[in-house]
């Protein structure tokens, strides 16, 4: 592992203590928090205290240690959890997230030097509150000066660098006043090597002790060898040192929290008997010898641990991270397992072998294998739904509505690239109803609703699809101003009459903004339309359902996977197509008086409903199709751009699972042509892409020139 | 009399890279190490400093700032810098 890795692998890790932190600070702000919440939250921020530490992100060290001052002050009840409390740790938490960020692109730190100083206000305002307290303890002033003491030399480390130099003169060589030498109590660390694998440093335990108020008392040398048997890998030093008694044993042990057993510590009570007190090794510090073997004896398992500054419990289930790329490998060749096992099928039915009990149970642990693949790559969309209280929040700064966060389905579970392309269009979707649909609170209350609005983000599996819905209880689409909006920008005519469904589609057309004014938030007339293109490039749809006064809700389709999806593979002429089942209606075999001829368009009757039919092989160029549509079959599709149309196709052969392989890696991108597949007889089929070929297709004239699927079949195979 | 020069950088990898050299070194005199420019140590280092001084006929170190400041936190400063000592 590369420091890169090791410091990417910390940022990843920053994102999950930000995702923790953020579920129990929220369950803080529902009132549903136990003993261990707080806890939890204080765990997330000292890890990344820590982690920040290590890497040496001197401004998100600073931050986060004062956050977890005052969350440590809020643990151990010292601190009230009240509103403006858990407010003021919320917005610690963005301002830790900005850090991060910046951190990670190495760019300037955010400002937070006022925010600094109210966390720190907070915590002294508890403290003094506390002094009432029954129950005060003498150790919690000390605990607190010191970890003010702390706090503040850690935010002078910057300048600290800066005047290391000086701090070199001998004048400034006793950091310490001789008091709490005299009485003090002491503390032998013995760092083992695993303490320094990894990126950690044991020197910087010492420095944090100092910063304390600790002085080294001696550093046992004893154990380094001469330079010929020295390793490099190894650790030899154990250090004794004086600790002030104003400082708590249980501030001392969070220090070494971090190495964990890679740091030994024993703790002295003894006072004032540092200048007699031999150095003698202690208990649970084995001298140098054995430190060295007990070392060597860790080497194998070492490794696999993680980075040092990882003190989160582990989590309930154990995990492993594993290169994406190796993970998209796995997913490819199973991909060409399935292949070659509706080959081994074709191959044993060709041959007169029916339906066999092997071959059953290969395509059962074929698709087993598949599916674990999947989920291998599967992310809970929880991860997603995290970053929404941020959101929420700036929004409420920016916007003053107020805004309740309901979700549920957290767990449903889809693919990771699925759930990486989703940040940005439900970020999109969350705006809007925020900025245009819930009203402002005085609308709201007039309108006899809670002032505070509430947005609903749901989540769920619904037959090998994933449907997402963001739902607010605002003011819902104004279907007239929507209408007046779309005649006065030319997209529809004056004179046209639209269903309700027809309007509220109409918000995706492109340059289409009904906002009076255009606010920083939303309303740039950029938005929807680009949201349905993310939606559509991730092979999923967007619809719309509005109720004027009651809100509007978006349900988000989408696919489990962008690998492997389902579809009837269809024969057209001398072609093999796939048409992907997710736009399938229904299929009919048309009786003559259901279809009718418009020039030389035709439309189909399907339950008193007129849809265009698209003849396939016109559309693609197939050689011999079927023209007269009460000769073959009809598909019935949906479509994103043109509404329903109707598919004719020679005849339905199959409906299976198919591994979409991309014909832009290949061969190049084929406007009509989602991509290719290939069949168990080990011919390329392609897949339609029905959106954009039905509305080739269905528009005005046409322009049928042929795809050439030939010269690409052949390109393929 | 040789003179090794330090890295800004004293961490691990510094360390493992510089024991091969320091090792050869041996044998010719009084090491000199010249840690003048080294901003950063950590425990690797220190650590194949002291064996260094402790070697053959002893090293004799050049410490900038940062370098003598993290030593004096280690209780170190003696065992590396004293030159009476060694």
């Amino acid at each position: 592992m590369t420091p890169e890795d090791i410091q990417a692998l910390f940022f990843v890790e920053c994102e999950e203590a930000q995702g923790a932190a953020e579920q129990g600070l929220a369950a803080c702000r529902a009132g549903t928090q136990d003993a261990d919440t707080v806890n939890g939250v204080f765990r997330a921020i000292h890890s990344i205290k820590g982690g920040a530490g290590a890497f040496g992100f001197t401004a998100l060290q600073t931050f986060a240690h004062a956050f977890e001052t005052l969350l440590s002050e809020v643990r151990e009840g010292n601190a009230p959890l009240n509103p403006p409390l858990v407010d003021l740790l919320l917005r610690a938490l963005d301002k830790l997230s900005d850090h991060v960020v910046a951190a990670r692109d190495g760019a300037i730190p955010p400002q937070d030097s006022a925010l600094l100083m109210e966390l720190e206000a907070a915590a002294r305002y508890d403290a003094a509150g506390r002094f009432d307290a029954p129950t005060a303890p003498k150790a919690k002033p000390a605990k607190k000066g010191a970890a003010k003491a702390r706090g503040d030399s850690a935010r002078d480390d910057s300048a600290l660098d800066a005047l290391l130099a000086e701090l070199s003169a001998p004048h400034a060589g006793t950091p310490a006043t001789p008091e709490p030498r005299e009485q003090g109590w002491q503390i032998w660390m013995r760092p083992l090597a695993g303490a320094m694998r990894n990126g950690g440093e044991p020197l910087l335990l010492l420095r944090e002790l100092t910063e304390l108020g600790a002085v080294c008392l001696q550093c046992d040398t004893s154990a380094v060898p001469g330079l010929d048997d020295l390793d490099p890998d190894q650790a030899y030093l154990g250090w004794t040192f004086v600790v002030p008694k104003t400082v708590s044993e249980s501030t001392v042990r969070e220090i070494f929290d971090f190495a964990g057993d890679d740091c030994p510590i024993t703790i002295g009570e003894g006072e004032s008997k540092w200048a007699d007190m031999p150095y003698r090794p202690t208990p649970v510090a084995p001298p140098a010898p054995e430190a060295v073997e007990v070392a060597e004896t860790e080497d194998a398992p070492a490794p696999a641990k993680p980075a040092a500054p990882n003190p989160a419990p582990p989590p309930a289930g154990q995990s492993i991270r594993i290169d994406l790329l190796k993970l998209d490998r796995l997913i490819d060749t199973v991909g060409e397992l399935v292949i070659a096992q509706a080959m081994l099928a074709q191959r044993l039915h060709n041959e007169g072998v029916v339906a066999n009990e092997e071959l059953n149970m290969l395509e059962g642990l074929t698709r087993d294998i598949q599916d674990n693949a999947m989920s291998i790559r599967a992310q809970p969309i929880g991860s997603v739904f995290s970053r929404v209280p941020r959101i929420l929040r700036e929004l409420a700064a920016s916007t003053g509505k107020h805004v309740t966060l309901q979700t549920s389905g957290e767990t449903t579970e889809l693919d990771k690239t699925v759930i990486e392309r989703l940040g940005e269009p439900l970020t999109h979707l969350i705006r809007n109803a925020v900025d245009h649909g819930i009203e402002k609170p005085d609308e709201r209350l007039a309108k006899g609703k809670s002032a505070d609005g509430t947005l609903t983000l749901s989540a769920e599996h619904r037959s090998g699809h994933i449907l997402i819905r963001i739902a607010d209880d605002g003011a819902g689409i104004d279907h007239a101003r929507v209408l007046a909006k779309a005649v006065e920008k030319g997209i529809v005519a004056a004179d046209a009459a639209l269903s309700k469904e027809e309007i509220e589609t109409l918000i995706f057309a492109p340059g289409f903004s009904t906002a009076t004014s255009i606010t920083n938030v939303s309303g740039r007339g950029v938005g929807m339309d680009v949201v349905r293109q993310y939606v559509k490039e991730l092979g999923g749809r967007i619809t719309i359902d509005s109720t004027p006064g009651k809100g509007t809700t978006f349900t988000l389709t989408l696919p489990l996977t962008l690998a492997i999806a389902d579809g009837m593979i269809v024969k057209v002429g001398d072609q093999m197509l796939v048409v992907p089942l997710a736009h399938v209606v229904e299929s009919l075999r048309p009786a003559t008086a259901d279809v009718q001829g418009m020039g030389e368009s035709m439309m189909l009757n399907v339950r008193g409903r007129f849809i265009p039919v698209v003849s396939v092989g016109r559309a693609v160029g197939a050689l011999d199709a079927v023209d007269r549509p009460e000769q073959g079959v009809l598909i019935v599709v949906d479509t994103e751009s043109a509404g329903q149309a109707v598919l004719l196709v020679d005849n339905i052969w199959d409906q299976r699972q198919f591994v979409i392989k991309s014909l832009d890696t290949h061969y190049r991108s084929v406007e009509g042509v989602a991509g290719a597949t290939i069949l168990g007889d080990g011919r390329v089929a392609l897949i339609l892409n029905i959106d954009s070929l039905v509305a080739r297709a269905a528009g005005p004239r046409a322009v049928l020139d042929t795809i050439g699927l030939d010269t690409v079949g052949a390109d393929i195979a | 009399m040789p003179i090794i020069h330090l890295p800004a950088r004293c961490d691990r990898a510094a360390a493992q890279a510089l024991l091969p050299e320091l090792q050869a070194a041996l044998g010719s005199g009084p090491l000199q190490i010249d840690a003048s420019a080294t901003e950063q140590v950590g425990q690797a280092m220190l650590q194949v400093l002291l064996s260094a001084r402790r070697t053959g006929e002893g090293a004799q170190i050049t410490p900038s700032p940062a370098l003598r400041h993290t030593a004096r936190q280690a209780g170190l400063e003696v065992a590396l810098f004293d030159r009476s000592e060694a």
